[in-house]
């Protein structure tokens, strides 16, 4: 073992709070190794010089007067019951029992609600929605599926929602370029395309029927159109 | 010194740390706990009267002046009240205890900031009669003792929180490595780092003391 390791090791050994191994492999170093040997002497009486200091010695006046005190402050602390102990003490069995159901109760219609609301707000219900929808249905090339919600809820994964994110960003940017490369104004061809909706989120064109649904999702809107003479039953999404 | 290693070793034979001699004192403390968890407070008088002298000089060595030491000490009674339902009568209730003093001196350190000058034990007991001088002892001697404790106490205060909880329950204490350990809630290895540093330190500033006086 060399010095520097056992330099490290000596305040341990002085001690004995080193494995017996090492310790002995430190002894046999020492025995040859009179630097190491001193520092190991000079830990030695640098513990004993620690140890001088005798425990603080406490008088029995002292110490009883300490023990009051605990007791004074136990007896403060246990005579000073919690708010619930205390209402607990000017009520029944039964009102506790009344009382804990109600809480019981109110926590549950709480959390009931709370669910509820995060079911309406975190959902990705596709809504039909009866605005004016602005942008023309896709150029042709450019896949656009309608969306199903239950899909949807079962792989909306962040990763998912980002890839998504990205796919309708590039959507929009290709529907914005084929429109300007057609040399169409959007507005007048919604206007063409689109008289008002009624109540249902349906319109009616003479050649087409056309049904908008806007997702919770701001840039993503399903657009179906079918032909009128059909049944609804019947209706596919346009392909063109 | 051999006489104050003996003191300590007795010290904690009485809280049943040491499982050869201290039997009948651990079976004694562990009806006494039992009677205490049951409720009754004579039991737990009697704890107090057990334990207090080792809680007061724990602390009194962990933060260094009496009135710390004093309202640790307290507060760590009153916690051994609080909790003492939720303590299993098979443990050891040394370990527990030391576990709720290190667990409050460090709150104490915490609370009070960077660390206060040390008041000597000498000061400590002149102003206060929390400590008693034994009749009948050399003036001068107690005057030796008293800075020899001063220099050692100005020692343990260039350790850090963690340092002087180890070296103080290792080394002055006299509880092994692994109580030590089950005590900070840290392993036996961070325990064993923590106890060579603070001796290496401890050992530093003995030699720059020795060297001033030497010098002087």
């Amino acid at each position: 073992m060399k010095c520097r390791r056992v330099e490290k090791l000596i305040p341990l050994y002085v001690e004995r709070d080193l494995e017996s191994g090492i310790a002995d492999r430190i002894s046999s170093h020492l025995d040859w190794c009179g630097r190491c040997n001193w520092l190991a002497d000079e830990y030695r009486e640098s513990q004993s010089w620690l140890r001088s200091s005798a425990a603080p010695e406490f008088d029995a006046a002292a110490l009883n007067a300490f023990k009051a005190g605990v007791l004074s402050r136990i007896a403060e602390t246990s005579a000073k019951p919690s708010l619930i102990a205390n209402l607990l003490q000017h009520l029944n069995r039964r009102q506790v029992l009344a009382l804990s159901t109600a809480v019981l109760v109110v926590l549950g219609m709480v959390v009931l609600y709370v669910y509820q609301m995060r079911a309406k707000l975190g959902g990705p219900t596709p809504q039909i929605v009866e605005s004016s929808p602005g942008i023309e249905s896709g150029p042709a090339g450019i896949d656009e599926k309608p969306i199903q919600a239950n899909s949807d809820k079962r792989r909306d994964s962040p990763k998912r929602r980002v890839y998504r994110g990205i796919r309708n960003s590039r959507t929009a940017l290709a529907r914005r370029r084929a429109a300007q490369t057609d040399g169409r104004d959007r507005a007048t061809v919604a206007r063409a395309s689109l008289p008002t909706l009624n109540s249902n989120g349906f319109s009616a064109t003479p050649a087409m029927l056309r049904i908008e649904i806007q997702t919770s999702d701001p840039n993503i809107r399903i657009i179906w159109f079918a032909p009128k003479e059909t049944d609804s039953h019947q209706i596919k999404p346009a392909t063109d | 010194m051999p006489s104050e290693v003996a003191d300590i070793a007795l010290m904690t034979d009485t809280l049943g740390l040491r499982n050869s001699s201290s039997k009948p004192a651990a079976l004694s403390s562990s009806s006494l706990v039992e009677r205490a968890m049951a409720g009754d407070p004579a039991a737990f008088e009697e704890l107090i009267d057990c334990h207090q002298r080792k809680v007061l000089s724990t602390a009194w060595r962990m933060l260094g002046n009496r009135e710390d030491a004093h309202d640790a000490a307290q507060e760590v009674f009153l916690r051994v009240h609080k909790y003492l339902g939720g303590f299993r009568s098979h443990e050891d209730f040394a370990a527990w205890l030391y576990r709720i003093i290190v667990n409050v001196c460090r709150d104490h350190a915490r609370k009070r900031g960077p660390r206060h000058q040390f008041a000597s034990f000498e000061s400590e007991r002149e102003d206060g009669t929390f400590e008693t001088l034994a009749s009948g002892e050399d003036v001068e001697a107690n005057a030796i003792k008293a800075q020899q404790r001063a220099l050692i106490e100005q020692a343990l205060d260039t350790l850090t929180t963690k340092e002087r909880a180890a070296i103080v329950l290792r080394d002055l204490e006299g509880l092994s490595t692994e109580e030590v350990a089950r005590a900070l809630g840290s392993s036996q290895t961070t325990v064993r780092t923590q106890i060579s540093s603070a001796r290496a330190k401890i050992k530093q500033y003995r030699d720059r003391v020795l060297k001033r006086t030497r010098r002087g």
